[in-house]
């Protein structure tokens, strides 16, 4: 004997996995993966650029270099250092002080630039012993860029971008099993077996376990196609990145609360649609919703705003979540977050359950017309 | 003398009435023996959705009383129960036998003991070859069979089955209707609601007939088809001579549905004596023109809408 729960998890879970369209989403992260590799294997053919770095200080001009080259595979490019390279000029006028002054065609973007003044800023800031304030001149940090900190919080932005397509692709499943059932009043068999919590929850669990399986196997591919390629290049290092066991288990916690959240979201506006048509219409506000999250998230890592208080809207909160740096939340924060979204996805997922039963609601619910 | 037959449902003073009005029930009272085929008659919106989902504890009465199996409500009886919902809806992409497994197993079968179960029903009504067929694969009959199949697969005692008849061609309805006699032989107790009436004379032992949310007959269907009037629905532009004619013979005229034309539809309801040749005899002397003429067929039918007119008058009356 299996718990109702169970046993249709079980039936909602074999059902998608037997369609088609299912092993076409399933091929979307090994394809992007390997097209992604095939791309930096092509940028990487290019011949090296040569760089001259110029420094009355051996140790700022060595620095330089190993931020260069840091900087450089971010863009898809490699450098070697020559003294008849495209210049980077960099002087130390006072104690404190560093200009950096790249030739007007220096072949690296601003994220790049800013990239190389950031880190000659914290070598320096660790030899300065006396305290005094240290200024680079020349690149002007924005306050949170997706690259800053290279592989890592590009790998942040990538799983942000693959919670937010999951997400959205479950959600629509969801809501069709759920209308599909009610409009064929099929769940009043489910209902008569069943209590509504129990459908709910084997029907989220089922399609959880789907949109997980996918999400797996597009990491999954991305970690073995990491293993196969060299380790230098901008595309590698992220999918290197999305296979540390803290980064994947930190994403993981997150996307659990977030598909509890829009998840219960989702079974609620399905069991108050009538059928397909006014479903799709419900979900409407609940889709622009994510919409927007998305775009927050894409604003936040573009350094276009910062306010953290976004941070604290269910709704945007697992994205941001994803988008902020470990480092830059204390655990107390985090754990702050995690509580607030476990806690909201309680309350919407106890509303769904009310929607979910017919013993509170009226003949309309489940149609008056077909009532005999 | 043998025992009564046991009551496997029991239902007295049922009502549920909903916001908007439409769709309640307002005094529903029947009982369910053991080893009976139960019709369960009435128009659309009588309120025979809403008698099963009370009965099922998918709606909360709002009055009345529920008996299973000789004991109130509770979940647990609900497990004897296989209940055929009016719109089916197998989910296309699985297979025959996991579609009736798998009810099986949410009624608490093993998983081993519902697999049995379902390759056996399936055998049984000839579907066992196609039992790894998907449901989407099936045609409609064959696809309702399976839904049947998966109301019976737990073994229920009692069978509530919503128009199980619905789109289904006569040799599939035939089929069904033998599944649940094999059932009734089993000392199953089965309560189907339906629109068709021949089906429910051919094989319903027992009616209960709903009207405008009321049991308006209870008991064996050859008394309930003994209630049907005598006489015949006339197509006529003279309603007077009509009438005239009929209360000459000792009956009266009812109308049936608004006029088409000049010609309207009436109910000429005779007494058992007079033959049709004789209403048609007194019509002609009066020279009423006949557009059409319909003998009123004995049997459940005929009893529902003569039971049904006289309850929405003493309605209105009261």
């Amino acid at each position: 004997m299996s718990s109702p729960v169970w046993l249709i998890a079980e039936r909602e879970f074999r059902t998608y996995v037997a369609t088609l369209s299912f092993w076409a989403a399933l091929a979307i992260g090994p394809l992007a993966a390997g097209g992604l590799l095939l791309v930096q294997g092509a940028h990487q053919i290019s011949p090296p650029i040569a760089i001259a770095v110029t420094s009355t200080d051996a140790g700022l001009a060595h620095a330089a270099q190993a931020a260069l080259k840091e900087a450089a595979s971010l863009d898809g490019r490699d450098f070697t250092f020559s003294d008849n390279g495209v210049r980077l000029a960099i002087a130390a006028p006072a104690r404190g002080i560093i200009d950096l002054r790249f030739q007007s065609d220096f072949p690296l973007s601003a994220t790049g630039r800013a990239l190389v003044a950031r880190t000659l800023e914290r070598d320096a800031a660790r030899r300065i012993s006396d305290g005094a304030v240290l200024t680079v001149h020349q690149a002007e940090l924005p306050s949170a860029l997706p690259l800053r900190r290279g592989p890592a919080d590009a790998a942040h932005f990538v799983l942000m971008a693959m919670l937010w397509l999951t997400l959205t692709g479950s959600l629509g499943m969801l809501l069709q099993t759920v209308v599909r059932e009610r409009a064929t009043r099929s769940l009043e068999s489910l209902l008569a077996a069943a209590a509504p919590w129990q459908i709910m929850t084997g029907k989220l669990a089922g399609i959880w376990g789907v949109s997980l399986l996918v999400l797996a196997a597009w990491i999954g591919s991305s970690g073995t196609l990491a293993l196969f390629v060299p380790k230098t290049g901008f595309a590698p290092a992220i999918m290197t990145e999305l296979t540390r066991p803290g980064l994947l288990l930190h994403a993981a916690a997150i996307y659990c609360l977030a598909y509890a959240f829009y998840g219960s979201a989702t079974v609620a506006i399905g069991a108050m649609a009538r059928d397909s048509a006014s479903a799709q219409n419900l979900s409407r506000p609940m889709f622009v919703l994510l919409m927007a999250a998305f775009f927050t998230a894409l604003a936040l890592a573009m350094g276009a705003i910062s306010p953290s208080w976004l941070l604290y809207l269910p709704p945007l909160t697992p994205f941001l979540l994803l988008i902020y740096p470990a480092d830059a939340l204390s655990w107390t924060t985090q754990l702050s977050l995690f509580v607030l979204m476990a806690g909201a996805s309680f309350l919407v997922a106890c509303f769904a359950a009310s929607r979910f039963s017919l013993r509170e609601s009226s003949v309309g619910h489940f149609g008056a017309k077909a009532v005999g | 003398m043998p025992a009564a037959p046991v009551d496997l449902l029991k239902v007295t003073g049922l009502a549920k009435h909903f916001r908007g009005g439409g769709g309640g029930i307002n005094n529903v009272s029947f009982s369910v023996p053991a080893g009976s085929v139960t019709g369960f008659i009435g128009v659309n919106g009588a309120g025979k959705s809403t008698t099963l989902r009370c009965v099922l504890g998918l709606l909360k009465p709002d009055a009345g009383n529920i008996r299973l199996f000789g004991a109130p409500f509770s979940l647990t009886a609900r497990r004897h129960i296989g209940f055929l919902p009016e719109e089916r809806g197998l989910f296309p992409h699985e297979p025959a036998r996991d579609a009736i497994a798998f009810h099986g197993r949410l009624k608490g079968m093993s998983r081993q003991a519902a697999f049995a179960a379902a390759d056996r029903l399936l055998e049984r009504v000839g579907l066992g070859a196609r039992k790894n067929d998907r449901i989407a694969a099936l045609s409609k009959g064959n696809a309702q069979r399976v839904q049947v199949l998966a109301a019976m697969v737990h073994d229920p005692e009692l069978l509530l089955l919503d128009e199980p008849l619905s789109g289904l061609d006569l040799i599939a309805q035939s089929e069904l209707l033998l599944l649940l006699a094999e059932f009734r032989a089993q000392g199953g107790g089965v309560l189907f609601s339906t629109h068709s009436m021949s089906a429910a004379e051919a094989i319903c032992d027992r009616v209960v007939m709903l009207s405008e949310g009321r049991t308006i007959f209870e008991g064996a269907a050859p008394d309930a088809s003994a209630l049907a009037p005598h006489g015949a629905i006339v197509v006529t532009t003279d309603a007077e001579g009509l009438g005239a004619a009929a209360q000459l013979l000792g009956g009266q005229i009812v109308p049936v549905a608004d006029a088409k034309g000049e010609a309207a539809r009436w109910r000429v309801v005779l007494p058992r004596e007079i033959t049709h040749p004789v209403l048609i005899r007194a019509l002609a002397e009066r020279k009423v023109p006949i557009f059409a003429f319909e003998p009123i067929k004995p049997g459940l039918e005929g009893a529902f809408w003569h039971l049904a007119r006289h309850e929405a008058m003493e309605s209105r009356a009261a």
